[in-house]
């Protein structure tokens, strides 16, 4: 009788119109390789993190994902294209988001 | 002297008185002496030929030359008149006593006879009812021929004095060029009054009731009912047909065990049934195994195999009550076990106990009397498209596909409903209120700035989770920071588990950590919000339009809880 655990990332979602990127990890008990228990740990990814400073301008930072996994990587470099940081950007500053 | 005086006076003196030389005349009857006595003589004459008749004397030779040719070749016992007359009775009216014995005769050109006909027979032996003709003496050979032409019949007839012209039944037979080719040679029985056949023997010597061209041994051809084979006997009562080989396998009779029912028994190595002139219908077999149908090759020691040809239906029971079933037990059980029809359901029982039933109106009723309920699906299929509905079962999983929808219903009325839009509650059909999502699990929230790094950034384990209902995520997380790091500029907490839709969305804070909040001179209402389309939450001094909090105020080994709910990004 073996106990396994392993994780992976079984969902990887794009959502929204700035393309944000939800990362579902689960996290499977196996026993003798027939799956005992799956429980979800989830974390989401914005193109772009805007900050409004106190002189009423805006910083946008690209959004790190290199501690991601190379599958979120390849997709946020995919859909995280310029235009949509761009919109991003725009929207956040319209907004007064940040 | 023989001679009359006269002659001889005239043999020796003429008429004229002369005496003149002895004369030798004629001898004239007047010659003679009225009497001749020749006694003591022997007086010659010529004998005469038979059948002479004149005057001329004949001697005793003609005598019995005559008396022979009388009697000729008469027999000895019959050679004198003394004994034809005794041979006639001494009958002086024999002619009459003759004629009119021959009178009570038959005669050759035919006639009526009045008696009896014993013919080599007496009457002794004759059937009181029988007894005009009889025939033989019980010992010998007897028999009656009608012999006639071959292009000619031959028969018996039996008549009355009633109607038919007396004519009420007969035997014919039909000589060998007489009439069709069926009936040459045939030998036929009529009864009923009108001389119609009835029976046959043809001249292969098979046997036709109401067929006039046998082709077996017996063969029966009736509108109605066609044979009828009875035994009275009080013990052995079989009727037997059996072939011989030695074995008597074959056979059919009624079982001397049939005192009540009369059993008919049919007996035979394999009994075989067959239809339209060779197709077997049903066989048993010799082993006791019965096979029905029309094709027996998926035959192999069953006790009962039914299979069909081309027949969807192969098998048909039906009583007169409203239940009808047929019912198996295994040896090792006292249980019947069944299956079968009540009314227009399909019902499957033990004993009298119903266990399921398929109603007509296609409901299907499981154990409805019994207190534990369960359908056992053993199927490990799926199911390649929609267009059916099923249920199965692999072992472990349950498993039901519709091509429309699931609905669930309560004493009639719709509670729910699932369908490719998600899961809806009551009659409603909105798209948007379908329940397509449900989930839950963790989160790794870290409250930050929003500029500078992380540095020597540190926090307990944060306790963190989240729930997503349809589009609405719920999350709830407890922990407080050790170290701030490097950060500056403003407070965020990242890390939420889903990116929020447009709107920003306030949540509930239970604690943060600031120093002043919750006091009277502090900042003491801070807020938190999900902005729109973003996946952390920021803090406010205040309400939302107030200034966004200052991660520079955020102090340590101050818990932040933080609870609510926020919509989900599409």
């Amino acid at each position: 009788m073996a106990i396994t655990k392993e994780t992976i990332e079984d969902k990887i979602e794009i959502v929204g119109d700035y393309k944000a990127i939800q990362v579902r990890t689960a996290t499977i008990i196996k026993e003798d390789g027939v799956e005992l228990t799956r429980s979800f740990h989830r974390h989401a990814l914005d193109c772009v993190s805007s900050v409004k400073n106190d002189d009423n301008s805006w910083t946008h930072t690209d959004t790190d994902v290199s501690g991601e996994s190379t599958e979120v990587q390849a997709i946020a470099t995919a859909v995280w294209t310029t235009t949509v940081k761009n919109a991003k950007k725009a929207a956040n500053e319209a907004n007064q988001v940040g | 002297m023989a001679f009359s005086k006269a002659r001889r006076l005239s043999d020796s003196i003429s008429a004229t008185g002369e005496v003149s030389a002895f004369v030798d005349g004629a001898i004239v009857a007047a010659d003679l002496n009225s009497t001749l006595d020749l006694t003591g003589k022997t007086i010659t004459v010529a004998n005469a030929s038979t059948g002479d008749s004149d005057t001329t004397v004949a001697n005793t030779a003609f005598v019995q030359q005559e008396i022979a040719a009388l009697v000729a070749s008469a027999p000895g016992t019959l050679n004198t008149l003394n004994e034809l007359a005794a041979a006639l009775g001494d009958d002086a009216s024999f002619s009459t006593t003759v004629t009119n014995s021959i009178a009570t005769k038959l005669p050759l050109a035919g006639g009526t006879l009045t008696g009896n006909l014993l013919i080599g027979h007496t009457s002794s032996f004759a059937h009181a009812d029988a007894d005009n003709l009889a025939i033989g003496d019980g010992t010998n050979n007897s028999g009656l021929t009608i012999y006639t032409g071959a292009s000619k019949e031959s028969s018996i007839i039996f008549g009355n004095a009633g109607t038919n012209g007396n004519i009420e039944a007969g035997i014919k037979y039909y000589h060998e060029s007489h009439g069709t080719v069926a009936n040459r040679r045939a030998m036929t029985f009529a009864t009923g009054g009108s001389m119609a056949e009835r029976m046959r023997i043809n001249s292969s010597g098979n046997v036709g009731i109401g067929d006039i061209s046998p082709i077996a041994k017996l063969t029966v051809k009736a509108a109605a009912d066609t044979i009828r084979a009875e035994s009275l006997a009080t013990d052995a009562k079989n009727i037997t047909m059996s072939y011989h080989d030695g074995n008597d396998q074959g056979q059919i009779f009624c079982g001397q065990d049939g005192v009540v029912d009369k059993n008919i028994v049919l007996r035979g190595h394999t009994l075989i049934f067959q239809r339209n002139g060779g197709t077997s219908a049903m066989q048993v077999r010799s082993d006791g195994g019965v096979a029905i149908g029309s094709n027996n090759a998926g035959y192999s020691s069953q006790i009962l195999s039914v299979k069909s040809g081309a027949a969807d239906e192969v098998l048909y029971g039906e009583s007169t009550d409203a239940n009808c079933f047929a019912v198996f037990r295994d040896n090792s059980s006292n249980t019947n076990v069944g299956f079968g029809a009540i009314g227009n359901d399909h019902v499957f029982r033990n004993d009298s106990t119903e266990k399921w039933r398929m109603q007509a109106s296609n409901g299907y009723l499981i154990g409805q009397s019994a207190s534990q309920v369960r359908l056992v699906l053993g199927s490990t299929g799926n199911s390649s498209n929609n267009t059916s509905n099923w249920i199965r079962g692999d072992g472990s999983n349950l498993g039901r596909n519709t091509p429309g929808d699931h609905i669930w219903e309560v004493s009639g009325a719709q509670v729910m409903r699932l369908d490719g839009d998600g899961l809806r509650f009551g009659t409603d059909t909105a798209a948007a209120n379908a329940l397509d999502d449900y989930e839950e699990g963790t989160w790794s929230p870290q409250l930050i700035g929003t500029s500078g790094s992380a540095g020597s950034y540190a926090r307990n384990t944060p306790n963190a989770n989240y729930t997503k209902v349809g589009r609405v995520v719920t999350i709830q997380c407890t922990f407080y920071i050790t170290n701030k790091g490097s950060y500056g500029g403003k407070t965020r907490l990242t890390g939420l588990p889903f990116a929020a839709a447009t709107s920003t969305t306030a949540l509930t804070l239970g604690s943060f950590p600031d120093s002043g909040y919750g006091t009277t001179s502090g900042n003491v209402l801070i807020s938190a919000a999900v902005d729109g389309a973003q996946t952390y939450v920021a803090f406010f001094d205040g309400s939302r339009l107030d200034p966004r909090h200052d991660y520079a105020d955020v102090g340590t080994g101050y818990y932040i809880n933080l609870a609510g709910s926020y919509m989900a990004a599409t």
